[in-house]
């Protein structure tokens, strides 16, 4: 029904820790953690109407205490998440495919009480599902 | 001062949106994207059959007047005795594959009320990275129904 649920799941089965959807929920959740937001959602349309596989681009920000472990953390999700093709949604639908279209290092996060920032980054994928027209 | 914006009216007259255009060819419902129709026109390169052909040469004086000719050959005829009346472009999504060279019946839809019977003379698929699968096909009408 929704990419997010198949991402979620994925992400948490693959890295080992909590992925939270839009935000972390508190401060002081424990390291590392992923953060996943949907960005925008193409919809190809023909004139009948919605072609019923839209792209939704959903950036993964990866999260650790260290910098090279915010990145074998984002190594670990591209692995588990590019490229995958025909998987199903709980709740109904298909992922169509998966291309991760972009990697880049996210501002260093300073909390307040910290001595030291979290590093971070950013997976950016395009995932075509299904979805009910 | 603020300027106060005046209540809309109605328009003058309407035109017609796209949306709806549900085009069929040979009873195949085609996913189209965008429908192009030139009424009039010859096969292929879509210019009239009735062109004439350029003849000048290099024996006409600077200044002289260009020399045109009859095409030497017709547009195919079918069993009503026209040739080709319109030609129709239609960009599509998925892996339609129209039977190319037979005479089919084709509709174009509600909105552009034009039916009748075309061949399909070629098509295109494309498949893209990170792409859904495209297609282009273009028909020729050898007759044609214009609906109101």
């Amino acid at each position: 029904m929704f990419p997010e649920a198949w991402l979620w799941k994925t992400i948490e089965t693959a890295a080992g820790c909590r992925a939270y959807p839009a935000n972390v929920p508190r401060e002081n959740v424990p390291l590392p953690y992923v953060v996943f937001t949907r960005e925008r959602t193409v919809r190809d349309r023909h004139l009948m109407g919605n072609g019923g596989v839209p792209v939704a681009s959903i950036a993964v920000v990866c999260v650790a205490a260290k910098y090279l472990d915010a990145k074998s953390l984002a190594n670990t999700i591209r692995r588990a998440v590019d490229s995958k093709r025909d998987q199903a949604i709980d709740g109904g639908g298909y992922i169509e495919s998966v291309a991760l279209v972009d990697e880049a290092d996210g501002e260093p996060v300073m909390f307040s009480g910290d001595d030291a920032p979290l590093y971070s980054v950013v997976l950016s994928f395009d995932v075509r599902f299904t979805e009910e027209v | 001062m603020a300027t106060v914006n005046p209540a809309p009216t109605a328009a003058p007259y309407t035109i017609t949106d796209s949306q709806g255009s549900d085009m069929t060819f040979d009873s195949v419902h085609f996913k189209a994207t965008k429908i192009s129709v030139q009424v009039g026109g010859g096969s292929g390169s879509g210019g009239s059959s009735t062109q004439q052909i350029d003849v000048s040469h290099l024996g006409i004086a600077s200044g002289g007047e260009k020399v045109y000719q009859s095409p030497p050959l017709n547009e195919p005829q079918n069993t009503s005795g026209t040739g080709v009346v319109a030609t129709v472009t239609v960009d599509f999504l998925d892996l339609e594959k129209p039977v190319r060279n037979v005479e089919k019946a084709i509709d174009l839809g509600a909105k552009l009320k034009i039916t009748g019977m075309a061949r399909c003379t070629e098509y295109t698929l494309d498949a893209s990275v990170n792409d859904v699968l495209r297609g282009q096909a273009k028909f020729e009408m050898t007759t044609i129904v214009h609906g109101t």
